[in-house]
């Protein structure tokens, strides 16, 4: 039997599950999050192209475009990631019965990118009316003096199919990196050793980068212009997602040895045990407030009456915004995702005693720890370095207030998605294996 | 004074509803702990209700009928959050795998139950290096259960399920992950440390080997107790009056405990000396293994 005829057959038997709904809802997610910031670019080009703006800014605001594009393109791959995991969590036991049934390892790997497909297939879908049904309201948003009208923010087709394309790559991509890393033998999976450290070489690469951009931008010891400064401030964020994960590392370290409190242990060694991915599920908005914080200050630099700043602004904080909704989507469901993980472990702290509250709140302290420090370190990296420009922006402070209610507002509704987890908590921790 | 002893009176239990429930527990009674403290082997093939009477009995499933009755308590009739509770701070668990959580190392893993009774950490983490290195693990606090063999992991586990000075041990195939060899001494070294310790133990095997190292074995056939043979004359102590209670002074493992050190060895049952022929009986097995791993 073919693995897609076993594939259909399971399926059917199985009918869809919670974790498939959470991954379709991811990849819906990821699907319009996408398509809206494509959306974006694309009004921004069609405005360039018809001369209704002036041709220097219109080149310039299109290039900011692409940038905030690419901001959030981490958190689309690391929200399809999520999707992948939930896809195929809880098949490994189905699969190593499968392998011990006589399916070769081929066969089951198949099986379980199928299943990341057809959740990915069904999530696109969704994510592309997701997206049709906000542009009016993105439309609403005034850039370059105007609103945007919805066709200048309906790419053309084959945008919206080379995205979808996208997506599926990054599902299909994604499920053989996840099965790459868990080899599913007959007998089930390998047990975890610790994680490798993260080397302190991420510091010098930041700490350069902080160099560059003081020396060339603040204090103008060489005069390169506005794209190179933009682009070293390009730089510098991307630096900071190098730095982010070894902060996160080391607070995590800090608050292990110092917890008294077991579930603040228990998240602090969870997270200690993959920085890395702790710093996945917030790096994407700690990008987005670090880049808000320097576009926030452009309205202050140019007094609060240039439209160039005014949409620098307006972009800072409508890209912390999807930046927000896509790190409260992927907290929720990475965290959903990381409880079906770790169903014996819950399983088996429940039977020794372990109260409900206290495996909850590990959960929350799991998400919380890593989004202050990146987030947190984040807005305080920012703020040092406008720091300068501190008579400037202190006279017009409208955009950086803005900045920073967008910056606790992304905090506060990634903490609340991550609550969608805890009713998982009790659900798994609870169930027994028949007798 | 608090006494061991856990009764259980006509327990029935019924997974699923309707046409499709499946009787897993039918009419059981029984008591652990009655003269003292004891190792009870549950037998049955699969599907005949062993988990599921020890998960009755550990509180961890409330019956469908029936009483369990623990130091003047019923398990059945308490909610659920109370009999979470009652587990952390009366009884110890060890299981055949995946109990240990990977993140933590071996002495935060010990040290979690006492922390989590609100204990500080610092004396949590005290009495669990204690406890480790009694158990021949003093070289390893650090590690996580994912750098542990399968042996040492148990030997962390039960160190675990000791620490909270609990009166019951329940064990679940507690060596069906392992090798003859290693799985004998993990059991040697449950029995003896568990009744050194003043507790009974309670553990479910297949493995009919496991069970004669118990002093007494019960069991089970479709949800009904079939038979509960108990090693007599032999070496269990079958009375043990002063046992029957919980000692006033037992270390963390007991392994100090004069009545323990000494009741073991004087009453080798026919499980235990069957146990010693190949690992020595529970106690001097326990020391010799711990002996033999540094």
């Amino acid at each position: 039997m073919t693995a897609l005829r076993l594939w259909a057959r399971l399926a059917r038997a199985t009918g869809p599950r919670a974790t498939d709904v959470l991954s379709a809802i991811a990849f819906a997610f990821a699907t319009a999050a996408l398509l809206a910031v494509l959306g974006g670019v694309n009004a921004f080009r069609m405005r360039l192209e018809s001369g209704a703006v002036d041709r220097f800014d219109g080149e310039f605001v299109l290039t900011l475009a692409f940038v905030a594009a690419a901001l959030l393109l981490p958190a689309v791959w690391t929200l399809a990631q999520a999707a992948v995991r939930l896809a195929i969590a809880r098949r490994d036991d189905r699969l190593a019965a499968l392998r011990l049934a006589g399916a070769t390892r081929g066969q089951v790997s198949a099986m379980a990118v199928l299943d990341a497909l057809a959740q990915a297939v069904v999530g696109v879908a969704i994510g592309a009316l997701l997206a049709l049904a906000v542009t009016p309201l993105i439309a609403r948003i005034e850039f370059q003096g105007m609103p945007f009208t919805v066709a200048e923010l309906l790419p053309p087709a084959w945008v919206w199919l080379a995205a979808a394309g996208a997506v599926l790559a990054v599902a299909l991509g994604a499920a053989l990196a996840s099965l790459r890393r868990v080899h599913v033998t007959p007998l089930g999976v390998a047990q975890r050793v610790r994680g490798k450290r993260l080397s302190l070489w991420r510091i010098l690469v930041f700490v350069a980068a902080a160099a560059a951009y003081v020396a060339i931008v603040v204090y103008d010891v060489v005069d390169l212009g506005i794209a190179f400064s933009i682009a070293l401030i390009a730089v510098f964020v991307l630096a900071y997602t190098f730095l982010g994960p070894l902060i996160i590392q080391g607070v995590a370290w800090l608050v292990a040895k110092g917890a008294r409190r077991p579930a603040t242990l228990l998240a602090a060694r969870r997270v200690l045990d993959d920085p890395r991915g702790a710093f996945n599920i917030v790096g994407a908005m700690a990008i987005a407030v670090l880049a808000g914080g320097f576009a926030s200050l452009a309205p202050a630099t140019a007094g609060g009456a240039d439209q160039m700043s005014t949409d620098m602004a307006t972009g800072a904080a409508l890209t912390i915004a999807i930046a927000g909704v896509l790190g409260a989507v992927l907290a929720g469901i990475a965290q959903s995702a990381k409880v079906l993980d770790q169903r014996r472990e819950h399983r088996a702290m429940h039977r020794m005693g372990v109260e409900l509250p206290v495996m909850r709140a590990a959960i929350v302290r799991q998400v919380a720890l890593p989004l202050l420090v990146a987030v947190g370190g984040a807005a305080a990296a920012a703020l040092l370095l406008i720091l300068p420009t501190f008579l400037w922006w202190i006279q017009t402070p409208g955009s950086i207030v803005m900045w920073a209610l967008m910056a606790v507002g992304a905090v506060g509704l990634t903490l609340a998605a991550t609550a969608c987890a805890l009713p998982l908590v009790r659900r798994v921790a609870t169930e027994l294996a028949a007798a | 004074m608090q006494t061991n002893r856990l009764d259980a009176q006509r327990l029935t239990h019924t997974y699923g509803e309707g046409n499709s429930a499946a009787p897993a527990l039918a009419d059981v009674s029984l008591t652990i702990g009655a003269d003292g403290p004891e190792a009870v082997a549950i037998m049955g093939p699969s599907g005949s209700g062993k988990s599921t009477l020890l998960h009755v009995l550990a509180g961890i499933i409330a019956p469908a009928d029936g009483r369990i009755v623990w130091r003047g308590r019923d398990l059945a009739t308490m909610r659920d959050g109370e009999r979470t509770r009652l587990r952390r701070s009366d009884f110890g668990f060890v299981f055949q795998s995946g109990q240990l959580l990977p993140e933590l190392p071996a002495i935060e893993n010990v040290a979690l139950p006492l922390m989590l009774g609100g204990g500080s950490r610092s004396a949590a983490e005290a009495q669990a290096g204690t406890l480790l290195h009694r158990l021949g693990l003093g070289g390893m606090l650090a590690r996580r259960p994912g750098e542990l063999s399968g042996g040492q992991a148990q030997r962390v586990a039960i160190a675990r399920a000791l620490v909270g000075q609990p009166g019951i041990v329940f064990a679940d195939e507690p060596t069906g992950a392992l090798d003859r060899s290693t799985g004998d001494a993990v059991m040697s070294l449950l029995i003896g440390a568990t009744l050194g310790h003043g507790a009974s133990l309670v553990v479910v095997t297949h493995d009919p080997e496991v069970a004669a190292m118990c002093s007494r074995v019960v069991r089970l056939q479709d949800g009904r107790i079939v038979s509960d043979e108990r090693a007599a004359g032999e070496g269990w102590p079958q009375t043990t009056p002063a046992g029957a209670e919980r000692p006033a002074a037992t270390t963390p493992l007991g392994m100090g405990v004069p009545a323990a050190q000494a009741a073991l060895p004087q009453h080798p049952s026919y499980g235990a000396a069957r146990a010693e022929q190949r690992v020595g009986n529970p106690m001097t097995a326990q020391q010799g293994w711990i002996e033999a791993s540094r």
